[in-house]
């Protein structure tokens, strides 16, 4: 039987595979020429692009429902853990890295002893990832179906851009291929089953963002957003590598999932263990190296020795008389007991030799049994880098200004890149990683989330461009995950992910409607009285709104309510932390605000701006039905199988099973005494129909119920007297300091933007002045050498050399001249020789 | 008066000086061959009469005479036809005015 999990494999690859096959229809380093593929091949022969990339898309969502019933059924089987997991995980060895370990006397170094660790790749389906495969695909699907009508202009050879004034190929076949691989991509990234490879997704769908958002690439405004978007994407990156640096280097593993088999012996045999395969742990999670397993793969349990099964193991390291290193477990130890799987594969415990002898490290050459640690503060470190990634990603505040620029990009990709799928990635991963964050790195998650929900919030009450509206409120809305998932409230948190993508792709598609209706007018200030031609659509956003804001019964009210429940009882179960608990109370009010605001100025009242309304016409097709599929979708979430009762929502219970074990235990950790009622509050959603009386007793959770609908009325209240007459727009100093997003920008421009001009500068003037001068002195010196040498050369070294030649061509004019070719001369001379030769030898023989 | 050695030798003097005079002074190439010839014969005669006044030197002067002569054959042969050559050349046998070969 084939495994399950390579259905999901299938379904994420599907659409990899597909944008990578578009990639030739879409040729994106032929954009430059005229003769682009549409011009040469014909409109038809490009829209196979739109019609493979839903294929794809459409096939994996199909996998996904089938996965997940097949899932369903696992569980209900009954297996034990590991025939439940083991189909729906695999890994391969992708690269092996010699174990950085502590040596002798805790000098950091390479252990040659220590095995070498492998770095997987591999893919995990757990109930989490069958969630979301769910929710992505088929709000993608959606979307794409839309993207195949509302892009269709693209398909033309050539395209006329408004805003850049500019003639352009068109890029439908780009639009999918990316659009495609980027889908893909944000399924690998929940598939994946270790921190790297989600680390490398996270890269690909910033990437596939960057070039989405710059899609108008011949618009200044878009280029510089991809851009920006980027970059700050980086910001979070660093962080996040910093933290996947600290976990691999004192836990040796970025694995997501403990991998175990089967122990086999010398021939190959299976080892059996009373009947059961007998397994050994070949790799550890994270989470199982940072918190206690309950036991041993031989089934001794931990507790005995002091440390608490599903806790993270806190110590104190003293060194006995004899120089051993020796771990006490302490309340708030400054070290956290990592364990390694060579300790659980093997027996390490000795009864006779006391409660903590087993926590003994051997002082050299320690591998196997003795254990390692990591302080305290660095895990802390870890988890605050790797949220720093989520604040990249999630846009959360500080690095929350790109999203918003974002909005640059075509309709649909705001849709399902900048609000469902991408944005919830950084959600996505902190509930992954939920068990490896210490209670101060959740604290901090938390405020930052709050803070983020309410500038998203007060942001999107005044903003005029309706997209940059509806990024702000995914701004608002992913802060209130986060705060969610900082409190422990962490099903809610992805309930709401889930609520808020469905309603927010319906808002996004029908604002790009409503845009594409109106000749591209975005300005809220222009457009109104909409209701009577696009009345369906006015409807659809009615839904979207009211969800969003927590109309009870509606998708969003549930999540919404859970999550408001959760922050009130942790704020009221201690009140230093009550703010996080008004806040969010707050801003609940400003988004009834701004959506009624939002909905009110384009669909109610009448046209202000009859210029760009007259032509608006309500669409069918597509258009109308993949809203329609989203508000389905988003109702089958919540109201399956009873509306009147989350707790028994199909989709809550899946969230509430795979919700890590320590989600309870860290809000414990946090607020000193019982979360109980924490609990209970998160647990009880839709209790608004109980008798009032009921309500009472509910505590924290009652109470956040009422003050979330009266603030829902106050604020649609407040929303429609404020803009119910037509010609209101917001202005004022603060108004303005509002629609720029508090001047964030200004502030990283002159915080950390001019900071860096400045020091770019000043060594500019570093290279220039001394590096420079220390070079060009260099050459000058040389110069100047090479000048004396030149001197040298041509006065004594050619000078010796033509006085030379001068000199022997001298005497050769000289001794021409005896050549006088007279015969009878040399005769004479020759005889006069001899005669004086003759006289003189007669004289001297004398 | 007896015809002694010392005769011979200043007569073979007297033709020598004669016949290098000729070779230096001539013009005409064939003058200056006419001074070589008599100078060569200058040796021969000392030659001939070293051989008469010298038992022990008898043959041995007269071979060498012979071969004086000829040396002064072939010498005459070869100088003649440079001599022919360079009138054919310059039309003239004056070897004044054969100073090509001058540096």
């Amino acid at each position: 039987m084939i495994d399950p999990g390579l259905l999901y494999l299938v379904a994420a690859s599907l659409p990899v595979l597909a944008g990578l096959a578009l990639v030739w229809l879409s040729r994106p380093w032929r954009h430059d020429h005229h003769d682009y593929d549409t011009a040469t091949r014909g409109e038809r022969h490009v829209r196979w692009a739109g019609y493979l990339a839903v294929a794809s898309i459409g096939i994996s969502a199909i996998l996904c429902l089938i996965g997940l019933f097949w899932y369903l059924q696992y569980q209900q089987s009954g297996r034990d853990h590991f025939q439940n997991v083991e189909p729906w995980a695999a890994s391969i060895p992708w690269l092996s890295l010699p174990r950085l370990g502590f040596e002798g006397k805790g000098n950091l170094g390479f252990s040659p002893d220590a095995p070498g660790v492998d770095l997987r790749l591999g893919y995990h389906v757990d109930t989490l990832t069958t969630v979301l495969f769910v929710l992505i695909t088929l709000v993608a699907l959606c979307i794409h179906l839309y993207a195949l009508r509302s892009m269709r202009r693209e398909v033309k050879a050539e395209v006329y851009d408004v805003l850049a004034k500019v003639h352009r190929p068109g890029r439908y076949a780009w639009f999918f291929t990316v659009f495609s691989f980027f889908t893909g991509v944000m399924l690998h990234l929940v598939l994946a089953d270790n921190l790297l490879q989600i680390f490398f997704c996270w890269e690909l769908v910033g990437l596939c963002s960057y070039f989405l958002i710059g899609f108008y690439q011949e618009q200044r405004i878009a280029r510089q957003a991809s851009i920006k978007a980027l970059i700050m994407n980086r910001v979070g990156d660093a962080g996040f590598l910093v933290g996947m640096a600290i976990l691999w280097t004192f836990t040796g593993t970025l694995s997501l999932v403990t991998v175990r088999q089967e122990e086999r012996d010398v021939l190959g045999n299976v080892v059996m263990d009373e009947g059961q395969p007998k397994r050994r742990i070949d790799q550890l999670s994270l989470t199982d190296t940072l918190r206690t397993p309950a036991s041993d793969t031989h089934g001794e349990a931990f507790e005995e020795k002091g440390a608490q099964a599903g806790q993270m193991c806190r110590v104190t390291a003293t060194r006995s008389a004899s120089g051993k290193a020796k771990l006490d477990v302490a309340e708030a130890g400054p070290l956290v007991v990592v364990w390694n799987q060579e300790t659980l594969n093997s027996h390490f415990h000795k009864p006779d030799r006391g409660r903590f002898d087993a926590f003994n490290t051997k002082a050299k050459g320690g591998h196997g049994k003795g254990l390692r640690t990591i302080p305290y503060w660095l895990l802390g470190l870890a988890g605050v880098g790797l949220f720093l990634g989520c604040i990249g990603k999630s846009a959360q505040v500080p690095l929350q200004t790109w999203l918003p620029d974002a909005m640059a990009g075509p309709t649909p990709v705001s849709a399902l890149v900048h609000s469902a799928t991408m944005v919830a990635a950084g959600v996505y991963l902190m509930a992954r990683l939920f068990p490896i964050l210490i209670p101060e790195v959740l604290l901090i998650i938390a405020y930052i989330g709050v803070f983020t929900t309410f500038y998203g919030a007060t942001c999107a009450l005044v903003q005029a461009d309706v997209k940059r509206l509806l990024a702000y409120s995914t701004l608002s809305q992913l802060g209130l995950m986060m705060g969610a998932i900082g409190v422990g409230g962490w099903s809610m948190a992805l309930f709401h992910l889930a609520t808020h993508a469905c309603c927010k792709a319906l808002l996004f598609l029908g604002v790009g409607t409503v845009v594409d209706s109106c000749n591209s007018v975005q300005d809220i200030r222009r457009l109104g009285g909409l209701r009577h031609q696009l009345p369906v659509h006015a409807g659809l956003m009615l839904f979207g709104c009211l969800s969003l804001a927590g109309l009870p019964l509606l998708p969003g009210w549930y999540s919404k309510d859970g999550i408001l429940a959760t922050l009130v009882s942790f704020g009221s179960l201690d009140l230093k932390h009550i703010l996080l608990a008004i806040v969010p109370l707050v801003t609940t009010l400003l988004t009834a605000v701004y959506l009624t605001r939002f909905w009110w100025l384009i669909f109610a009242g009448t046209p202000r701006d009859e210029s760009v309304t007259t032509n608006a016409h309500e669409q069918t097709g597509l258009l109308r039905w993949s809203l329609v599929a989203l508000v389905v979708l988003a109702l089958v979430i919540v109201w399956l199988p009873h509306p009147l009762s989350m707790e028994n929502s199909w989709f809550v219970r899946l969230l509430h099973q795979s919700e890590p074990a320590s989600v309870r235990d860290e809000s414990n950790l946090l607020i000193n005494g019982s979360n109980e009622q924490l609990v209970s509050g998160t647990f009880k959603g839709a209790s608004w129909l109980r008798p009032v009386s009921e309500i009472m007793h509910l505590g924290p959770h009652g109470l956040a119920n009422i003050l979330a609908v009266l603030a829902l009325g106050i604020g649609i209240g407040l929303g429609w007297w404020k803009y119910r007459l037509p010609s209101v727009t917001p202005d004022g100093a603060v108004a303005r300091f509002l629609e720029d997003g508090w001047r964030w920008d200004v502030v990283l421009q002159r915080c950390f933007v001019t900071p860096v001009k400045l020091l770019a500068q000043g060594l500019v003037m570093l290279d220039r002045w001394l590096w420079d001068g220390i070079v060009h002195a260099i050459v000058y010196l040389t110069m100047l050498l090479a000048r004396a040498e030149k001197q040298f050369d041509d006065h004594l070294i050619d000078g010796l050399v033509r006085q030379t030649s001068r000199a022997t061509h001298a005497a050769g004019l000289a001794l021409r001249r005896v050549q006088t070719g007279s015969v009878q001369l040399y005769l004479i001379l020759t005889a006069l020789a001899v005669i004086s030769i003759g006289a003189l030898i007669l004289m001297l023989l004398r | 008066m007896t015809i002694t050695l010392v005769h011979y030798l200043v007569l073979a003097a007297i033709l020598f000086v004669a016949g290098l005079v000729c070779l230096l002074v001539k013009r005409n190439a064939i003058g200056v061959l006419i001074g070589v010839e008599l100078m060569l014969n200058a040796g021969g005669l000392n030659l001939a009469a070293f051989a008469r006044f010298n038992r022990s030197f008898e043959l041995d002067g007269q071979v060498f005479t012979i071969f004086v002569i000829v040396l002064a054959a072939a010498e005459a042969a070869i100088a003649l036809a440079i001599v022919l050559n360079y009138y054919n050349n310059a039309t003239s046998i004056d070897i004044e005015k054969a100073q090509e070969l001058q540096g």
